[in-house]
């Protein structure tokens, strides 16, 4: 369940943000907040689509680097909100 | 809750953790002798403040004892540094312990404990946000001057930088953990080592703080990324210096398409200041574990408008998005994302800018209102709400760390970086300029040609390629190298060993005089000529206040006690309509900046003199402005009251008449004010000789008593006046317009600046001898190094032609350090040393131009009292 999170993130990731980008780079402990992927922009479109997709409410408080800084800690946030 | 009790390491294994207790002797002593070297060249270059030299000193022993302490202890230890150095910086004044410095320590400390103690109080958030709202309100009226507090000013920009936005963090983020605070944790937070030291301080996460201790496995490298980050501050503050002491352009020197070029595109450059400070702030925090992400990062290298608000200031644009972006984005995000983004956007850019004010009120204790930081906010927030709506629209070219842009990607984004260095420079020379028509004036320098537009291009061009290729070199990706700590200890001991150089004479030497022009500012850490001219303008023109960012008189003027004012804003004068426009009152004694101030009963600051002068008296009256006055200095301290203690003893012993030197000087006073008082006042003294003096920088101060004459709509008293307003085409009309731009009728009037000080001159010259005084011009330098070039060649030339000779103290000073004669860093005038030197020279210059002044001394041959008498007669 959880890795078909973190394939569809990474999906979306790429699809969105790098487009271009070969996938083997981008790991899922590749940093996104620090590399100056997810800015404030992206990391809204992002939230967006994570509650669309997973039907989760993000909080403003929640727009942390703990959170969101890589594939697999956005995974792990996203299991933590859907229990 | 326990005070030794470790952090818990997020993230962090076991093995990690026990890697980072790993000792290491070699890169112990590496880090100790790359620390030593910083504090040495903290100590040649002056950097920031002695207070800063004494915090290096106790952060280098206490990191030498931090490294052997057990990771449980290091927290409580880096609190125990923090607060000894807070201690240190405020009771360690001029190398000896004050008891009083001390006391503002433990006040600083004791106020932020009771702010503390308030986020803690049991019972509701609501409870503890009212209960602090109310103390701070309480705080706000003390800071303002409406209640008297039991401890000194000095301790409220360091007691603001640390909790003005840290509480408002600490409060949200202590709510939303799940990990109770620590007493360590707290305290650290709050007063953390380097703070005492920089108020202008980066608002550092309160998470970020605790989860980046030493959440490295290795931690020599935290330790040497510190370093690192020290010496990269080191550069910045000498990069600063060197363009901030050469190259700056004040609006009323633009007078080229060069000067132009220079006047836009350098006051951005001058936040190397800011970003330096940072780096050695963050740098500090490495030393002890805290593994910070950058405060800045490249940001001359902006691709665009959200870039440059993404790069410069990190901290400050991470506090913002947390507390107001994010927040009130998610609130509005129903009205859909467009319009929540550009509603959040403005709203954030909005709060920056008020509490840029905010900010400034707890650090000067007056509110920060110009027109020119609100422009400069509204502008940004526009352009980075227009460039979010294009990157929503067209999507914005991101890459992985590493990876290289295509060719076409990277010359578009190169082009774009200029593209935005250039808008940033223009924007931020708006915020840096004291008036929109100043600010608008120096533009029309565009309309003129001159030969040094091959200078402007080439500089422009220079720009050009120093941001195009380094923009091209970031887009194609080449990454910073993986860290090394031998390679990063190579890098700082041989910058160090450079920078240390170039402080030895004997290098300046073999330099040539670009490099030892270079090296010159590189050591200097005083104001530099414009900003001078600034502080100076303030006792003229009242002009108190600074531009939007102009970090050093910001400086200085934060450091300046809210009391410490202007002779004319005390209550020793009385105002008056038209010239002069005061006038002390006759026999009183009131406080001014520190001394007593006492007047005669003719309202002079001086001894008693009768009316009447007698026979055996020789009578001298002194015109000048504050340095006459004696601003600073007790009453028997000023240099007229010196020289004629000195004339009458020494006439006591040797034989000669009695001197009686009258001050007519008044701080704040111009020429045109002195030729009103001579006319009016001295004259009535009967005076023998009378002594104008003046200084580099007085020929421009009539032209703006004028300019107030003509906005306060009084008479202009002298036909000369009248006659000058005519010729630059000012009626009563334009006065009213000007009212709201004083600057713009100063430009109408300057060309005439020097018609004026020559009919004055003139005016001056003749009235001391219709009253029987021979007028002799006196150059008084200030204790300045831009005084100490000489005597300036206009007034002396102008005094001559009046017919006045004129008497040089050029090299009063002798070999003093300047700025040990100044009555406050913020306040360049001579203290008690300084008066004496000038007290000593004007006597030598009595002396040695005797046959051409006929002031008799008291030691004179009889061969100079027959000159001084053939004077006399012939007067």
């Amino acid at each position: 369940m959880k890795d078909d999170v973190k394939k569809t993130l990474k999906d979306y990731i790429l699809r969105e943000f790098l487009p271009g980008e070969s996938p083997d780079n981008l790991l899922y402990s590749t940093q996104l907040i620090t590399s100056g992927v997810l800015d404030s922009l992206a990391t809204l479109k992002l939230v967006a689509f994570l509650e669309e997709t997973y039907g989760i409410t993000v909080q403003p408080h929640e727009l942390e680097s703990d959170n969101l800084d890589t594939i697999d800690r956005i995974a792990d946030f996203v299991g933590s909100k859907r229990g | 809750v326990s005070l030794t009790q470790a952090i818990p390491s997020p993230g962090l294994s076991t093995q990690a953790s026990s890697e980072r207790a790993e000792i290491s002797i070699p890169r112990y002593l590496v880090i100790a002798f790359e620390l030593g070297l910083f504090l040495v060249v903290v100590y040649l270059f002056n950097i920031e403040s002695r207070g800063f030299l004494h915090l290096g000193i106790l952060a280098f022993f206490g990191w030498l004892i931090h490294y052997f302490l057990p990771l449980r202890y290091r927290l409580p230890f880096f609190l125990f540094l923090s607060l000894t150095g807070i201690g240190l910086v405020f009771g360690l004044q001029a190398e000896s312990w004050s008891a009083e410095g001390l006391a503002q320590a433990a006040w600083t400390i004791g106020l932020g404990l009771v702010l503390i103690a308030l986020c803690h109080v049991p019972g509701s958030n609501r409870v503890r946000i009212s209960l602090l709202a109310a103390v701070v309100i309480a705080l706000a009226a003390a800071r303002a001057g409406a209640v008297a507090t039991p401890w000194s000013a000095a301790i409220w920009p360091v007691l603001g930088s640390m909790f003005m936005f840290r509480l408002v963090v600490y409060l949200q983020q202590v709510r939303q953990s799940k990990t109770p605070p620590t007493v360590a944790r707290t305290l650290s937070y709050f007063f953390m080592l380097p703070n005492v030291c920089f108020p202008l301080f980066p608002v550092v996460d309160y998470h970020t703080f605790l989860k980046s201790h030493y959440d490295s496995p290795d931690r020599h490298r935290i330790y040497q990324t510190g370093i690192h980050w020290l010496f990269r501050g080191i550069v910045h503050l000498l990069l600063y210096r060197l363009i901030y002491q050469n190259l700056i352009v004040d609006a009323s020197d633009v007078a080229t398409r060069f000067d132009l070029v220079n006047y836009l595109l350098w006051p951005y450059t001058l936040y190397l200041r800011v970003s330096g400070t940072f780096h050695l702030i963050a740098g500090m925090m490495h030393l002890f574990g805290f593994n910070l992400p950058e405060t800045h990062k490249l940001y001359f290298l902006s691709s665009s408008f959200n870039d440059f608000w993404r790069r410069i200031n990190i901290y400050w644009k991470d506090f913002i998005m947390k507390v107001f972006y994010y927040p009130i984005y998610f609130r509005l995000r129903q009205l859909g994302n467009v319009a929540a983004l550009v509603i959040s956007t403005m709203l954030a850019f909005f709060a920056t800018w008020i509490l840029h004010g905010y900010q400034w009120f707890w650090l000067r204790g007056t509110w920060l209102l110009t027109w020119n930081d609100a422009l400069f906010w509204a502008i940004l927030g526009a352009l980075v709400v227009a460039n979010s709506l294009y990157e929503i629209e067209h999507g914005r070219t991101r890459r992985l760390a590493g990876t290289a842009l295509s060719w076409r990607s990277t010359l578009l984004t190169s082009a774009r970086t200029i593209g935005v260095f250039f808008a940033i420079c223009i924007l931020w020379s708006l915020w840096s300029a004291q008036s929109l028509a100043q600010w608008l004036g120096a533009w029309s320098a565009a309309l003129r040609p001159s030969d040094s537009d091959v200078a402007a291009a080439a500089l422009l061009f220079g720009f050009i390629a120093v941001i195009g290729v380094s923009a091209l070199v970031l887009a194609r990706g080449v990454a910073e190298p993986a860290f090394a700590f031998g390679r990063s200890a190579a890098v700082v001991i041989s910058s160090a060993a450079i920078i240390i150089g170039i402080s030895f004479p004997e290098v300046h030497r073999n330099l040539g005089p670009a490099g030892r022009t270079v090296a010159a500012s590189l050591m200097e850490s005083e104001l530099n000529r414009g900003d001078f001219a600034n502080l100076e303008r303030g006792y003229y023109e009242n002009l108190m206040d600074v531009g939007g960012f102009n970090s050093e008189l910001w400086e200085i003027y934060r450091a300046k006690p809210a009391d410490w004012r202007p002779v004319s804003e005390t209550d020793g004068v009385e105002p008056i309509d038209g010239l002069p426009f005061f006038s002390l009152k006759p026999s009183v004694t009131f406080s001014h900046n520190g001394v007593q101030v006492t007047t005669n009963r003719w309202g002079m600051r001086d001894r008693d003199y009768p009316k009447e002068r007698s026979q055996e008296t020789v009578r001298v009256a002194l015109l000048g402005s504050s340095f006459v006055f004696g601003n600073g200095v007790g009453d028997e301290e000023t240099f007229e009251n010196l020289l004629e203690d000195r004339l009458n003893e020494e006439a006591a012993r040797f034989g000669g008449p009695h001197y009686e030197l009258m001050n007519f000087g008044v701080g704040g006073y111009s020429d045109l004010e002195n030729l009103h008082v001579l006319e009016n006042r001295a004259c009535g003294f009967d005076p023998d000789f009378v002594f104008l003096f003046f200084h580099s920088d007085t020929r421009s101060h009539p032209l703006g008593k004028l300019a107030n004459l003509m906005l306060a709509g009084q008479p202009l008293h002298y036909p000369f006046l009248e006659e000058i307003v005519r010729r630059a085409g000012v009626d009563e009309n334009d006065v009213e317009r000007y009212r709201e731009d004083r600057y713009a009728l100063m430009q109408k009037l300057r060309p005439y600046e020097q018609d004026i000080l020559e009919r004055i001159y003139a005016e001056i010259a003749a009235a001391a001898r219709e009253c029987g005084a021979r007028p002799i011009a006196v150059f008084i330098p200030r204790p300045e190094k831009f005084d100490q070039g000489g005597i300036p060649e206009l007034e002396s030339g102008l005094a001559r032609e009046a017919g006045m000779p004129v008497l040089d103290l050029s090299g009063a000073y002798g070999e003093s350090d300047l700025a040990e004669l100044w009555i406050a860093r913020w306040d360049h005038h001579p203290n008690a040393a300084g008066t004496r030197l000038l007290a000593d020279r004007l006597y030598q210059a009595l002396k040695d131009s005797q046959p051409s002044t006929g002031f008799q001394l008291p030691m004179a041959s009889q061969e100079q009292r027959e000159i001084s008498q053939e004077v006399v007669r012939q007067r």
